[in-house]
């Protein structure tokens, strides 16, 4: 028994039986590319993540989603995955559009960022991660020792 | 199968502990797990979300309580079986028409009174700490071992800190987790739990001394502090000896979870009393117990 | 909130040692006790569970609806439609159960052959429908979104006819919601309110047998259907057409068109719209 609705579950099916769910098409359609250009716009989604949702819905279909797009959703989706882009800035929206579908496709790169003479801090050791650590609980955990 | 005990237990209070208790128990019911939830805070809170304020009355004075079971096994003459302190059928919330299968063992506020009055007894009859721990750990997994059989998995509310029967609870266990805020305190309380496990030959006790406690972060919000505390917390796995293994599963602090303790008088579907933003993650969790316990799917 | 039960009851349902095996009388019993005695009407869901809960034990769905079968024929207690369906405390007048027989104390569900038949039959005839006109009565009373709220009347009734005289045709929707004695509250005249939100003409229709204890109600209600243009049928015996009084008509809403189209297309059959097209595109006679 499960507890919790699965969402994707729900959408493969849809897409399965496309027939029956024929009244709310418009809606499918609206949704499908709510919930895609949402899923660009987020943060955590990278370069290969986009490259992997436009091998997910093929060449067509995210053409088509990549053409819906705002101008400023594009910037802010272009500005995220090449933000060193030394044309960023300048280009137009057009150019912006193209560059996307260019990054998108594999066809450019983004640009590195500009290198930083870093001094000493290479030398430094890889640090240990940050832990939980107190010295009351230290000494508590000496004494419980000491007892036994 | 036979049911696998989970002590839920914190050093500090106000952590999350009964909604971790109430909404893992309606969780596992909800998957089709036959669950008993045995009530060993005095505060009663997870008691009284499970079975409501009527019927708790009721097993309060009935004495069908942990502290009636415990008074008559340990300083009655009358040896009462757990099976006859556990009220079936206790919950109010429904899932698939059907309602949660969710037996309680519940505590009552005398089970303060009670513990003290346990160990005075029995320190009079020149029993040592150790001594008393053992007869309750021996009595308590008797009465589990008869209780196995009727359920998929036994949950045990223990009191803030480590008392007797925290104590008793933590060597039974099959598996403990530690509901821990992710803040400075919260974790601070977790750090001396783990170290009184280390202590008191605790240690000697535990059921299964290889598996780590987990913990489970509860009532999480999108605030710095607890950003880095959670990413602290995990980075334990990277210690050369962990203290405990942390849930991938995180619990947030939501309107739904305090409105969901709230309906204690109400008969909601599970679906609607936790919402929809944490009955996923309760689903999520569920999971991560099954895997943790190598436990089948409901 | 209520609470769930007395601590007597409980009590006394509650052998530690021995679980009862539950019969469909014991279960009969405690169901009674279980409901508030105010009337107030409660999900067979909650009820199933609270049940559960007195026992102690799984009450299963076929023990449970043996019970309650049981007492809703000896007229103990009534029922409603939706969400799964409810039952509620039938009482009499000075707080006892009601004594009635089942023929006084009829449910929803057993009314609904009477009053089809009656729509079907002295309604239309009273209507006039020419015979190049057509009119059709369905129970709709379980079509329509599960959860929509009072977008559910028990019955439709739909005319539609070609003037004579003039260009153009006549549809008109009547609505119809069917309350058992203890039924009809305001919250029954705002429900066939709501439903003409659909439909042109909406109709409250109310079993009210000549002794009962709810007559008392019947100035009120007839002021409140009166008061939103709604119309009130009084069953007095369903066993025949001469038991129907319309003590009410409903008067015409000016529903949009769109709505009452939108309506017809979810809750008719293809074969049943066409015959409504064809009786408003039928050349005249």
């Amino acid at each position: 028994m499960s507890i919790a609705l699965d969402g994707f579950e729900v959408f493969r099916q849809l897409g399965k039986h496309a027939d029956v769910f024929g009244p709310i098409r418009a809606d499918v359609d609206k949704q499908a590319r709510a919930l895609v250009v949402k899923c660009l716009k987020t943060k955590s989604v990278g370069l290969d993540k986009v490259r992997g949702i436009r091998t997910a819905l093929g060449e067509d279909q995210f053409g088509l989603l990549l053409d819906g797009l705002k101008d400023a959703e594009v910037k802010s989706v272009v500005t995220r995955l090449d933000k060193h882009h030394p044309d960023l800035k300048a280009g137009t929206t057009a150019w912006r559009r193209e560059h996307l579908g260019a990054l998108a496709d594999g066809s450019s790169a983004p640009h590195a960022p500009p290198v930083k003479v870093k001094k000493a801090a290479a030398k430094k050791a890889k640090a240990e991660p940050a832990r939980l650590q107190s010295e009351v609980v230290d000494i508590y955990r000496e004494g419980g020792k000491k007892d036994r | 199968m036979s049911a696998k005990v989970i002590a839920i237990a914190n050093m500090k209070g106000g952590v999350g502990k009964t909604t971790t208790v109430v909404s893992m128990a309606e969780a596992l019911a909800a998957n089709g797990y036959r669950v008993l939830v045995i009530d060993l805070d005095p505060q009663a809170n997870a008691s009284l979300c499970l079975a409501g304020d009527s019927l708790l009355a009721t097993l309060i004075a009935r004495k069908a309580t942990i502290e009636g079971f415990l008074e008559n096994q340990l300083l009655g003459n009358k040896k009462t079986a757990f099976t006859e302190c556990i009220r079936n059928n206790v919950s109010n919330v429904s899932h698939l028409n059907q309602q949660l299968a969710i037996s309680l063992l519940p505590s009552s506020p005398n089970l303060r009174h009670f513990e003290q009055k346990i160990i005075h007894d029995l320190t009079q009859r020149k029993m040592s700490w150790s001594e008393i721990i053992k007869g309750l750990s021996g009595v308590m997994g008797i009465q589990l071992t008869k209780s196995r059989k009727a359920f998929d998995f036994i949950l045990i509310d223990c009191a803030p800190g480590i008392s007797i029967l925290t104590e008793v609870s933590i060597r039974l266990a099959d598996l403990i987790i530690i509901p821990t805020i992710a803040d400075f305190l919260s974790t601070f309380g977790l750090q001396t739990f783990c170290a009184a496990m280390a202590d008191r030959s605790l240690a000697e006790g535990v059921k299964r001394a290889s598996r780590r406690p987990y913990v489970l972060i509860t009532r999480r919000r999108q605030v710095k502090i607890h950003e880095q505390t959670a990413e602290k917390l995990r980075n334990e796995a990277s210690a050369a000896k962990p203290a405990f293994d942390v849930f991938r599963t995180e619990i947030p602090e939501t309107v739904a979870v305090a409105n969901a303790l709230s309906q204690v008088n109400q008969f909601p579907i599970f679906s609607q009393k936790w919402g929809p933003v944490v009955v996923p993650l309760l689903s999520d969790l569920v999971r991560e117990i099954g895997e943790t316990l190598n436990v089948d799917r409901a | 909130m209520r609470p769930l039960a007395s601590r007597a009851m409980v009590e006394a349902a509650w052998g530690p040692r021995s679980i009862p095996a539950l019969s469909t009388r014991i279960v009969a019993e405690r169901l009674k006790t279980l409901l508030p005695p105010d009337g107030t009407p409660v999900l067979n869901r909650v009820l199933r569970l609270m049940l559960s809960r007195d026992f102690g034990q799984t009450v299963s769905d076929e023990l449970y609806e043996q019970a309650r079968d049981q007492l809703f024929d000896a007229g103990q207690i009534g029922r409603l439609r939706g969400q799964g369906g409810q039952v509620f405390l039938a009482k009499s007048e000075n707080g006892r159960t009601s004594e009635a027989g089942p023929s006084d104390a009829l449910s929803e569900i057993k009314l609904m052959p009477h009053l089809e038949r009656f729509l079907t039959g002295s309604f239309r005839k009273e209507l006039d429908i020419p015979p190049h006109g057509e009119c059709l009565v369905k129970d709709t009373s379980r079509l329509g979104p599960p959860l929509g709220r009072w977008a559910r009347p028990d019955f439709i009734l739909i005319t539609a006819m070609r003037f004579r005289v003039m260009p153009g045709a006549q549809l008109d929707v009547y609505s119809f919601e069917l309350k058992a004695e203890f039924g009809a509250t305001d919250l029954a005249v705002y429900e066939a309110l709501a439903q003409t939100r659909f439909t042109h003409f909406g109709y409250l229709v109310w079993n009210l047998p000549k002794a009962s204890s709810a007559l008392a109600r019947l100035p009120e209600i007839t002021a409140q259907c009166g008061q939103h243009g709604i119309g009130l049928i009084r069953i007095h015996k369903p066993g025949n057409d001469d038991g129907f009084e319309t003590i009410l008509d409903p008067v015409r809403k000016t529903t949009p068109p769109a709505a009452v189209d939108g309506f017809l297309e979810q809750r008719l059959e293809e074969e049943e719209l066409n015959r409504l097209r064809k009786a408003l595109e039928a050349t005249q006679p």
